[in-house]
């Protein structure tokens, strides 16, 4: 839309009348108003319509377009415009101004009190801070603007001082004509100068005219009206426009250009005489001191503007060239990074780095299929060098890009945030090609994080900036802190333009990841039944607080209120009215935190919903599904949401169905897998689907069978691939049907269709149509299926149906299922264990000596993954034949002789078909066993380390089951022998493969398994890093998107590397569990004496519980089960006497503390490991709950009239986690896993939570102490361990975690300390960290002297904890002074924060708050502290503040006792202090020094009792006097300090009586 | 909500006594004192005139929870005196000190006052 306002005419200069006035102001009012017109299209870089031409003379008869950065009818927010300028922006204060008739008053007075003008908020350039805010209320704190109404006041008083501005000049100049006239017309000049970068030529000829024409009133009159014009002219051409900021030299805004405008224009339509008049007026008004101060500072000004301008419009072009377009905003001055910076409070260094490499994201430019343009370009764009925008004329037009308004527009490529603009652009083809190259980016960047993923085994560790691209930083650009990426998605999406939501839905579905994040649940329920998924939606940790010990690892929190996703949820019933509060500033704070939950709130669901039902395209309607599947991943909420979403379930399904008599669909299978989906977030939903008939629609197909494998092979091979794909959909919705106990009847049904995929096939046929990973999945599913049948039978010898289904749902709802079909099942299972029927396997396994060729990887894993879902299947069952392993002995094996028949009967064939390798047990020698062949065992563990991720994750899990199986059959076998009659059970195993079955699979297999725990633990030894670098920041840290996007490096916890990890771990602990912890040799050892000689190679024990500790490291959310197995390995009393009998051992080799009785009975290694074992499942497992008073909270909410009862307080039942019970996918919130590096310090810590101290438990001492005792026995093993293996997780964890739990410990009381042999464990800890802190430190002094500068010396950085550790530390400094007794252990503890390596805030905070509390003397001398003498003293305290407080303890005398008790206090003062003094030469420091000197020497002129200390400080550092260089060093020392009296008499009388002593 | 009463903060209950004193098995020549009803304004005066005794290697004192009024000093002397001894010292010092303070305080009071007299 144009203004076609014609040009007015109506103000040449010399024109007076005063209808040209009016029509001057009509035009200042709809130019004041064009932008806001929906649509208004201002040109960028020209003059708007013909005003500037006309005062040139040249009529233009075309007005020329205007493009705004806004033309894509969006609804125009207040924010927009008009904008207001803070007070403090006139330059120019002035008392009175109201001379002049001012009739614009009464124009803009009305609207000025009516309007409620909208202080547009201060944009930092990335706000990350907000998201680090924890969202207090229902997110809708939004920053208000609360300075409404001093803007308002503002307006009136803008007017007036603007024409006071305006006014001095032209008074000054009737008054003193021709020095004022000079800088007048100077003045005006500059303005121009500024204005040039944007203005077209006329402005510019207007300026040269304007030279000519000086000293004449007129031409005054006229350079003003000009001036007034280029003003108007850029305010309409730039509304909203980046050059704004350079034409506002001096900050003011759009608005004051209007009433300068406007003032000027009266000004002209004034006859000289009436300005004469006027002028007069005002000087008469005005004090004449005024008047000479605003000439003054006139003057002024332009000499300061004259050097600035320059320097100053450069800085600006820089800035703004890297400013976003802002979706139409006018461009506001990027804040200098320092200002946010500060505000964010922890992991300052890191932070910033991140911030500062996510704001380079800004000017990074993509060409159209997502790749960054040369760096060149965007390198001219930071450093602002040659990258001005220069002004269009007629030579450089065609350079002008209509399209974009930012920066540099003729450069090549779009930044992110010119491409989001294009998305508003008003031609269709525009707006796709912008969304396109969105998806372009957003897929490159995926593609690189998963590059990243791939490489990171080789590149961890490697600084990101070295990569050409930080495609991680792009990522988190993107989704990132400014939301207008996710609402142009938005606005997209209601095109009516089928290509752009097309592209707009492609967008999306790559903005949510969905095809990587398929990727990772695809593999991830190839696993097993057990293994839950888990929802996506971003999250962050709480942040740590003291009561916590500081310990990080606090419970998830979304990044978005469940409350905030769907706002009308609630309050639907409530008030209409609170809908009105909703706005889309909302929306926006919403999407900053998480763009899935954005999109929600801003209702995508019923568009989809709308979309689907106007029966789109089959690409648009497959990324619609993708996307709905995306979305009911993100969140419980967010399913929910789907689920309630009217019509939208139905629509999915009439997609379904209308495809369901032809062939197979691809929308089909997102359909399916959607309800799966759906139905693993709710139980609920999962029960509707199957009530309503919803499941039956969808299994419909699955009874259109195919009568034999050929006919399938017939059907093509497009068709085979599209049937498989949607059968192992639908075979997984009816698992998680089966799963929740649903739909169990119906395999009556489906299992004769079954059969046809369960047996194995005509392999060559299949190879042949190059079928087989088509076939093997469905083979896969099925048998997973099978397994979750499986958990469902009764157990068969319980004689009793296992009613074990759960809350909220009846029993006729779940079924459950008989053994009757289990038979025929196990029957085909165990034809699939004949490996030498399967092929490739079986040319692997047959010879020994063959390599494993990669191109086979892909149809090895195939087979790899079916075997390992028959075994998972065969254990469901045998778990139910033999219910549970430590059951009563009472029961009896009788029933169902086949089936008992058919353990064995597996056993056999695992043993015949070579699965394991016996040939290594001592016991049974096998002349069968052949060196020829592999065993699987040994195939799969090569695989596992050659293999590629598919082929590793296949024969991690194929392990794992078989493991498991074995010992399920040992078991059952074990217990047929105890119960059957001996002597007939073993003579029915007389074969050489019955006699190994009889001895037990695992026990024959020892030595291999051992072998395959050693190699497993040493793969995982090299995992564990993969999971520390996952939380970097809290919130808003790398990429807050969604799934894949979220975490840090490679992708974080969604990257198969960690699935890989968890895989392993599950095999390891099922390997543990057959296998002790504990190495046999050494257990016998322990039994043998208490203290044995351990050699290095045995130290196999001490592998085995290292690599436990790196287990419960990797465990992620929903791995809490795995988790307490873990560590109920790990805590065992056999484990813990371990450890006793190494420390006493390492205590009596090593000098490193006086070696005290170590004598802990079998009963304290039993309470060590229940304590423990209690606690650290406390700490970590438990879910959290809502506190009682949020449960009250809402259930008042609900029913608000009921009366309030008293709710009764919920006992806490163990560890009630089975919260999820309710669904199959795992929340990340409401729960602390991953664990932190340190997990195992919370044990110590626990003495130090003040929350806990008011119910003080009497275990926690006992908790402490075992933690003390525990860390300790890490502290030794890791000892012996560090040579062999890389970094053991004991020492990877920094030396500040340890020394803060061992501070924590005495934080609250010293009860740790009491006991002796507590006691001694803490004192050699202390040594033990000691020895760390100074072998870190000969590392620095040892390095290089240029890496020096770079590496700091705070090696103990305790603000790293938390940023408040100052306070932290003045509290143990109290409690040291209130009831230590002058401890020395406890002495030493707070002493360590006074070494050399603690940042200086901490030092000194610890040094204040022991000397106002007087403990400074009770400190232990410098020799008895942690760590070695010269960590305190070297290097020499350079920090004044520091050292002022050093002699401020000094004088006030408190270091006086501390002299005579030697405590490292007075040491350190004397020291730093001495060497301050004697050592200073640089020309700065010497004031200070002197300052320092007198001080000192004036305490002590008044206290002569101390001179022994003031002649200690004079000796410190020098040997002895007989030394030949004392004399001459004391002498100089002397003379120092009396230079620095200053020639003060009595300070000098002082030195005179000093000099004989010294 | 389920804060002490008021009263609590200083009124000594029936049966306790105003200073009880227990000595620490540990270290010879320590002891703890636990002060009843009373807060940082004793604890800590009486800690810092116990830091000017020469003879005290280590006073200190702590308020255990701020709902639980008393205090407890703890006190370690030389062989030369002894906790109970440096305790009543430092009692008596603080006494005359307070004493002298008041006295100064009332003189100079009744000089102005004098003055004031005098000048009408």
């Amino acid at each position: 839309m144009e203004s076609d306002k014609p040009p007015a005419k109506g103000y040449r200069t010399d024109q007076k009348s005063t209808r040209s006035s009016i029509a001057l102001k009509k035009i200042v009012h709809e130019l004041h108003h064009v932008p806001g017109l929906v649509g208004g299209i201002v040109e960028k870089g020209f003059s708007s319509s013909g005003n500037g031409n006309s005062s040139t003379g040249i009529p233009s008869t075309i007005p020329l377009p205007r493009p705004t950065v806004f033309p894509f009818p969006v609804a125009r927010r207040r924010s927009h415009g008009p904008h207001w300028t803070p007070l403090g922006s006139a330059p120019i204060e002035a008392e009175e101004g109201d001379m002049e008739e001012d009739k614009d008053e009464t124009d803009y007075d009305p609207i000025a009190s009516y309007a409620n003008p909208i202080e547009r908020k201060e944009k930092k350039p990335l706000d990350f801070s907000k998201w680090k805010e924890f969202v207090s209320q229902d997110g809708i704190s939004l920053p208000q603007s609360n300075n409404v109404a001093k803007a308002d006041a503002g307006r009136k008083r803008e007017v007036k001082k603007s024409i006071v501005l305006n006014s001095p000049s032209s008074t000054s100049n009737s008054v003193c004509k021709p020095e004022k006239d000079q800088i007048l017309s100077s003045e005006l000049m500059n303005g121009s100068v500024s204005k040039k970068f944007m203005l077209t030529t006329e402005p510019k000829s207007l300026a040269s005219k304007l030279e000519s024409e000086e000293a004449d009133e007129s031409g005054v009159g006229s350079a003003s009206a000009i001036s007034s014009i280029a003003a108007w002219t850029d305010k309409g051409s730039d509304r909203g426009d980046i050059e704004k900021s350079e034409v506002n030299c001096h900050g003011s805004s759009s608005f004051m250009d209007d009433i300068d405008a406007e003032n000027l224009s009266l000004l002209k339509n004034m006859s000289a005489e009436e300005i004469s008049e006027a002028q007069n007026e005002i000087l008469d008004k005005m004090n004449p001191s005024v008047i000479e101060m605003l000439k003054k500072r006139g003057q002024s000004k332009l000499r300061s503007r004259k050097v600035i301008g320059q320097e100053e419009s450069d800085g600006r072009q820089k800035v703004s060239s890297i400013k976003p377009v802002d979706s139409g905003k006018s461009a506001r001055l990027v804040d200098p990074s320092g200002v946010w910076t500060s505000k964010i409070e922890s992991n300052n260094s890191s932070w910033k780095s991140w911030s500062e490499r996510v704001e380079k994201v800004r000017s990074l430019r993509f060409s159209l299929d997502g790749d960054v343009l040369g760096a060149d370009s965007t390198h001219n764009i930071l450093n602002g060098g040659g990258s001005k925008v220069r002004p269009y004329n007629a030579e450089n037009v065609t350079e002008r890009d209509l399209l974009r308004t930012e920066g540099d527009p003729a450069a090549a490529g779009y930044t992110i945030n010119e491409a989001v603009a294009l998305t508003r652009s008003m031609i269709p083809g525009q707006r796709a090609i912008a969304l396109h190259l969105i998806v372009s980016i957003l897929n490159k960047a995926l593609c690189n994080l998963q590059q990243m993923d791939n490489d990171s085994h080789h590149v961890r560790g490697k600084n990101p900036s070295d990569n050409l691209v930080d495609w991680q930083a792009v990522w988190a650009f993107a989704l990132g802190p400014e939301p207008q990426m996710t609402i142009s998605l938005r606005i997209a999406l209601d095109d009516n333009h089928d290509s752009v939501v097309l592209a707009c839905v492609k967008a999306i579905q790559s903005i949510l990841c969905f095809d990587i994040n398929e990727n990772f649940f695809d593999f991830s329920e190839k696993f097993t039944t057990s293994k839950k998924n888990t929802f996506t939606a971003p999250v962050f940790r709480s942040r740590p607080d003291i009561d916590g010990g500081f310990l990080h690892g606090g419970y998830w929190k979304y990044n978005t209120k469940s409350s905030n996703i769907l706002p009308n949820n609630d309050q639907h019933n409530e008030d209409d009215e609170s809908e009105g509060n909703h706005t889309i500033q909302d929306d926006i704070f919403v999407s900053e935190q998480d763009v899935a939950a954005g999109l929600v709130r801003m209702g995508i669901l019923p568009r989809i919903c709308c979309l689907l039902e106007m029966d789109p395209l089959a690409v648009l309607e497959e990324s619609l599904l993708s996307i709905v599947v995306a979305i009911a991943r993100h969140s419980p909420t967010c399913a929910d949401a789907i689920w309630k979403c009217p019509s939208l379930i139905q629509t999915v399904v009439k997609i379904f169905t209308k495809h369901v008599l032809g062939e197979p669909y691809p929308s089909q299978i997102k359909v399916v897998l959607l309800l799966k989906v759906l139905s693993e977030a709710n139980k609920q939903i999962c029960w509707d689907f199957v009530k309503c008939g919803l499941f039956q629609q969808v299994m419909l197909n699955w009874c259109k069978p195919f009568s034999s494998l050929e006919r399938w092979m017939e059907s093509g091979r497009e068709n085979c691939k599209l049937t498989s794909a949607l059968m192992v959909q639908q075979l997984r919705l009816w698992k998680v049907c089966i799963q929740y106990g649903f739909c169990i009847t119906h395999f009556t049904d489906f299992f004769t269709d079954l059969c046809l995929w369960l047996s194995p096939p005509m392999f060559n046929k299949l190879i042949g149509n190059n079928l087989l990973s088509e076939f093997t999945s469905i083979t896969r599913e099925a048998y997973l299926v099978l397994e979750a049948l499986a958990e469902k039978l009764p157990a068969l010898h319980a004689g009793e149906q296992i009613n074990n289904q759960s809350i909220g749902f009846s029993d006729d709802t779940s079924e459950a299922w008989s053994w009757s079909h289990v038979g025929s099942m196990v029957d085909m299972a165990v034809s699939w264990l004949q490996l030498r029927d399967i092929p490739y396997i079986c040319s692997l396994t047959s010879d020994s000596k063959k390599n494993v060729n990669h191109l086979e990887f892909a149809s090895i894993s195939c087979i790899i993954w079916v075997i390992s879902a028959v075994l998972h299947m065969l254990c469901g069952v045998f778990h139910k034949v033999a219910p549970n392993i430590h059951d009563e002995l009472d029961h009896k094996i009788t029933s169902l002789p086949r089936l008992s028949k058919s353990v064995p009967n597996v056993g056999l064939n695992l043993i015949k078909n070579g699965f394991l390798n016996f040939s290594g047990s001592s016991k049974l020698v096998f002349e069968a066993c052949s060196t020829e062949t592999r065993s699987l065992v040994n195939l799969l563990c090569l695989l596992r380390q050659q293999g590629d991720f598919d082929v590793s994750l296949s024969s991690s899990s194929c392990l794992h089951a078989l493991v498991q199986l074995a010992l399920l059959i040992d078991d059952s076998v074990k217990r047929a022998r105890n119960f059957n009659d001996t002597q007939s059970f073993s003579e029915s195993m007389s074969g050489l493969h019955e006699k190994i079955l009889n001895v037990g699979l695992i026990k024959s297999a020892h030595n291999e398994l051992e072998e395959v725990l050693s190699m497993f633990m040493d793969v995982v030894s090299s995992e564990q890093q993969i999971l520390q670098s996952l939380e970097m920041f809290d919130r808003g840290g790398p990429a807050p998107g969604i799934g894949f996007g979220w975490g840090s490096c490679g992708g974080g916890f969604w990257s198969l590397n960690v699935l890989l990890a968890q895989t392993d771990a599950r095999l390891i602990l099922s390997l543990l569990h057959n296998i002790s912890v504990i190495f046999e040799h050494d257990q016998t050892q322990i039994k043998a004496t208490e203290s044995v000689s351990y050699q290095p190679d045995q130290m196999l024990t001490l592998q085995r519980i290292d690599s436990t500790l790196r287990l419960s490291l990797l465990a992620g959310p929903g791995d809490e089960t795995i988790l307490e197995k873990t560590w109920d390995y790990l805590f065992q009393a056999s484990v813990m006497k371990y450890l006793g009998s190494f420390v006493a051992q390492y205590l009596c080799h090593t000098k490193v503390s006086s070696s005290f009785d170590w004598h802990y009975g079998d009963d304290d290694y039993y309470l060590f490991s229940k304590m423990l074992d209690s606690h650290y499942k406390e700490r970590w497992l438990i879910a959290k709950r809502k506190t009682i008073s949020e449960m009250n909270n809402n259930k008042r909410y609900k029913t608000r009239h009921a009366l309030e009862t008293i709710q009764e307080i919920e006992p806490h039942s163990g560890f009630s986690r089975d919260q999820a019970t309710n669904a199959l996918m795992v929340e990340w919130a409401h729960q602390r896993l991953p664990l932190p590096m340190h997990w195992f310090l919370s044990a110590i810590c626990i003495m130090g939570d003040a929350r806990r101290i008011s119910t003080c438990l009497p275990t926690d001492l006992d908790v402490a102490k075992s933690g003390l005792f525990f860390l300790l026995g890490l502290e030794v093993s890791s000892i012996y361990l560090c040579s062999s293996s890389a970094e053991s997780p004991i020492s990877g964890i920094p030396l500040i975690w340890k020394l803060h739990a061992l501070s924590m410990a005495l934080s609250q009381n010293m009860d740790v300390l009491m006991e002796e042999k507590s006691m001694d464990i803490f004192k050699t800890l202390q040594d033990i960290y000691g020895q760390h802190i100074d072998e870190k430190l000969q590392g620095f002094t040892n390095s290089l002297p240029e890496t020096k500068n770079t590496v700091s010396l705070e090696i103990l950085n305790f603000r790293a904890i938390h940023d408040s550790y100052s306070t932290f530390v003045e509290h143990v400094a109290e409690q040291f002074c209130a009831l230590s007794y002058g401890d020395i252990i406890y002495g030493r503890q707070v002493a360590v924060y006074l070494h050399r390596t603690v940042e200086p805030t901490i030092r000194l905070s610890m040094w204040n708050a022991l000397s106002n509390l007087g403990g400074l003397e009770l400190l232990p001398p410098i020799e008895m502290c942690i760590a070695n003498a010269e960590g305190y003293l070297e290097p020499v305290e350079d920090r004044e503040d520091i050292l002022e407080s050093y002699s401020k303890s000094w004088t006030s005398g408190i270091l006086t006792k501390a002299a005579l008790r030697g405590s490292i206090s007075f040491t350190i003062a004397a020291h730093h202090l001495s060497s301050c003094l004697f050592n200073t030469n640089t020309p700065q420091k010497v004031a200070f020094r002197n300052k320092l000197v007198k001080t000192l020497l004036r305490s002590h002129l008044q206290k002569p009792q101390e001179e022994a200390m003031l002649l200690s400080l004079l000796r410190n550092g020098l040997t002895t006097s007989e030394d030949p260089t004392y004399k001459s060093e004391a002498a100089r020392r002397l003379t120092v300090l009396k230079e620095a009296c200053g020639g003060n008499y009595s300070l000098l009388a002082l030195l005179e009586k000093l000099e004989p002593l010294v | 909500m389920n804060a002490p009463d008021r009263y609590e903060r200083f009124v000594v209950p029936e049966g306790t006594k105003k200073v009880s004193y227990e000595r620490d098995t540990k270290i010879v020549n320590a002891a703890a004192f636990t002060i009843e009803r009373e807060e940082h304004t004793v604890g800590n005066i009486l800690r810092m005139q116990l830091h000017r005794d020469p003879n005290v290697l280590f006073a200190g004192y702590k308020l255990p929870h701020p709902l639980q009024y008393k205090i407890i000093v703890r006190i370690q002397t030389t062989s030369q005196s002894s906790p109970t001894q440096a305790y009543t010292q430092a009692i008596d010092d603080l006494d005359k000190e307070l004493d002298y303070l008041k006295k100064s305080f009332e003189d100079e009071k009744n000089r102005e006052e004098e003055k004031l007299r005098r000048g009408y």
